[in-house]
């Protein structure tokens, strides 16, 4: 019996990258049976049972910081769009806008975090700073970028009917956006996670947080902990990917819309 | 005032410089010239261009590539300023006319808003006028489709259609306002021949039905011969007027003219005034 061409491309769309998957879990589990790797690298069983174990533990810790995350990105999001209108209105404050974000970009997380510390003490609030700074460059680029992303010919015909500024931006410069955005929110998205982990990890959201729980683990020689607490930094960081992903589609189809 | 009709590629030989007539009625050009850039790097696009375009009346630009039409249908429309030379529509600037959006414009990219259906492409020049809640709205956009036979494409999107029924679609948008001058930019250049003429035809009927004053820029003689009523050919860059042919056949035209004589007469002299006396390309 031979394989239809339709079954093969689905085994490849959909079977190739949990093959692939699966066959690193097993490499990593075999490596790891024959003494290959070294004493700092627990073993999928070994996350996989501390998963199982201290599953409420990892919860609680890792709550905060997907709401740090969250709120980060979302503050990220609102001035990056505030900031890239401003740039749509006043063309002329692009350069401006774009190296501050560079130099914003720039700024070492790890080392900004004692910093707000002192400034804004200890808590959520660190946090929440620093998955927003993490976030906000990949964001405002997508956004400035998208809103430049206009057609001659349209461009022309917004002319040609002598649209205001604002029906422009409105009308043609907001839609043709979207997919720029899309892809700097997408990119973010992960970024958030581990701004708000670096600081947890830095001591600037207090004793709670993926970030910190990562740290006590590792300062405690606690292989199997620390491998799960990357583990769910990892899963936190794909899903908020994914749940981005599935967020701008609908949004996508509602700007456009207009 | 010149003369714009009958005038043979000889003829205007002798005269290069016409004016363009001095009437408040359709379009004016009078000694308009335009150069991009600045020296030593600018590049002169045209050079004391004069014509006459009178209100209704449909006239063809042709010329080879780079020559300037499409730069003569952008001063026209105000896309851009000229270096020299005066261009009045109705008597007035086309700065006054784009502000009163009083003229339409069919780009060769149809420039749909992909994003947008056919309705929401077509209502477009309402909501940017401010006009988009306007009484009888419906019944406007549904006479525009229904005029550019799209009835049962309303909610699809560009992306749907194919490459004649998005050029439909932006027809319909650029006359949504109904504007004294309907300015087409080669829409028809990316079109297979049965398409063009389909369209051709339609665009004729359109404008019969509007009253739309209109200028296009072609490649295609046979385009040109079988919409306008007056042709001009223009020199290569930097584009002057080198001929400007009346195309002597009646309206309505239909597609059965251009097997008539007057039709080839008048596409030879076009593929004339273009090319020399020597044959140039087969037709």
């Amino acid at each position: 019996m031979t394989m239809t061409a339709g079954a093969l491309r689905r085994i490849r769309d959909i079977g190739g990258p949990r093959l692939v998957f699966a066959a690193l879990i097993g490499g990593w589990e075999a490596a790891h049976r024959a003494g290959l790797l070294p004493n700092s690298v627990a073993s999928p069983a070994q996350i996989w049972a501390e998963l199982t174990e201290s599953y409420d533990l990892l919860w609680r810790h890792a709550r905060p910081t997907l709401s740090s995350a969250v709120w980060g990105f979302a503050a990220a999001a609102l001035i990056a769009f505030a900031l890239a209108l401003v740039v749509a209105f006043v063309p002329e404050l692009n350069r401006t806008v774009y190296t501050s974000a560079v130099l914003v970009a720039s700024v070492p997380l790890i080392a900004l975090t004692p910093i707000l510390v002192l400034w804004l003490e200890r808590g959520p609030q660190v946090r929440i700073t620093i998955a927003a700074i993490a976030s906000f460059f990949p964001i405002l680029i997508g956004c400035i970028e998208g809103l430049r992303q206009v057609g001659r010919d349209q461009a022309e015909l917004f002319e040609v009917l002598s649209a205001p500024r604002w029906q422009r931006i409105l009308r043609l410069q907001i839609p043709s956006a979207v997919p720029l955005t899309v892809a700097g929110l997408r990119a973010a998205a992960a970024g958030a996670v581990l701004g708000a982990i670096i600081a947890e990890w830095s001591g600037g959201g207090g004793a709670l947080g993926l970030g910190a729980l990562m740290s006590s683990a590792l300062f405690s020689f606690n292989v199997p902990l620390t491998w799960l607490t990357i583990t769910a930094a990892v899963v936190l960081s794909v899903g908020a990917y994914f749940a981005v992903m599935a967020l701008t589609a609908l949004a996508s189809r509602r700007v456009r819309s207009g | 005032m010149p003369e714009p009709e009958e005038s043979g590629p000889a003829a205007a030989a002798d005269r290069p410089e016409q004016t363009a007539a001095n009437t408040d009625e359709g379009i004016a050009v009078s000694g308009m010239s335009m150069t991009f850039g600045k020296e030593p790097t600018a590049v002169q696009a045209l050079d004391g261009v004069s014509f006459h375009v009178p209100e209704g009346g449909f006239t063809a630009l042709i010329g080879p590539s780079g020559c300037g039409k499409s730069t003569i249908l952008r001063l026209l429309a105000d896309l851009l300023q000229p270096t020299a030379g005066r261009v009045a529509i109705s008597g007035q600037a086309p700065s006054v006319l784009r502000k009163q959006r009083r003229i339409g414009f069919v780009f060769q990219e149809h420039a749909l808003l992909p994003w947008r259906s056919v309705v929401d492409n077509i209502r477009l020049p309402l909501q940017l006028s401010g006009r988009a809640a306007g009484r009888g709205l419906a019944s406007t956009v549904g006479d525009l489709i229904s005029l550019v036979g799209l009835e049962g494409f309303e909610n699809s999107r560009p992306s749907e259609l194919s490459g004649g029924m998005r050029q439909r679609v932006s027809i319909a948008r650029a006359i949504t306002l109904s504007p004294e001058v309907l300015l087409l930019d080669e829409p028809f250049g990316a079109l297979d021949e049965i398409t063009r003429q389909t369209l051709n035809i339609e665009l004729l009927r359109i404008l019969s039905e509007t009253g739309t004053t209109a200028v296009l820029v072609t490649h295609s003689l046979n385009e040109a011969t079988l919409l306008a009523d007056e042709v001009i050919v223009l020199s290569p860059r930097p584009g002057r007027v080198e001929a400007r042919i009346a195309v002597p056949m009646e309206r309505p035209r239909t597609l059965a003219m251009m097997k008539s004589p007057e039709f080839f007469r008048t596409e030879n002299l076009i593929r004339e005034a273009l090319f020399g006396r020597s044959p140039g390309p087969g037709p």
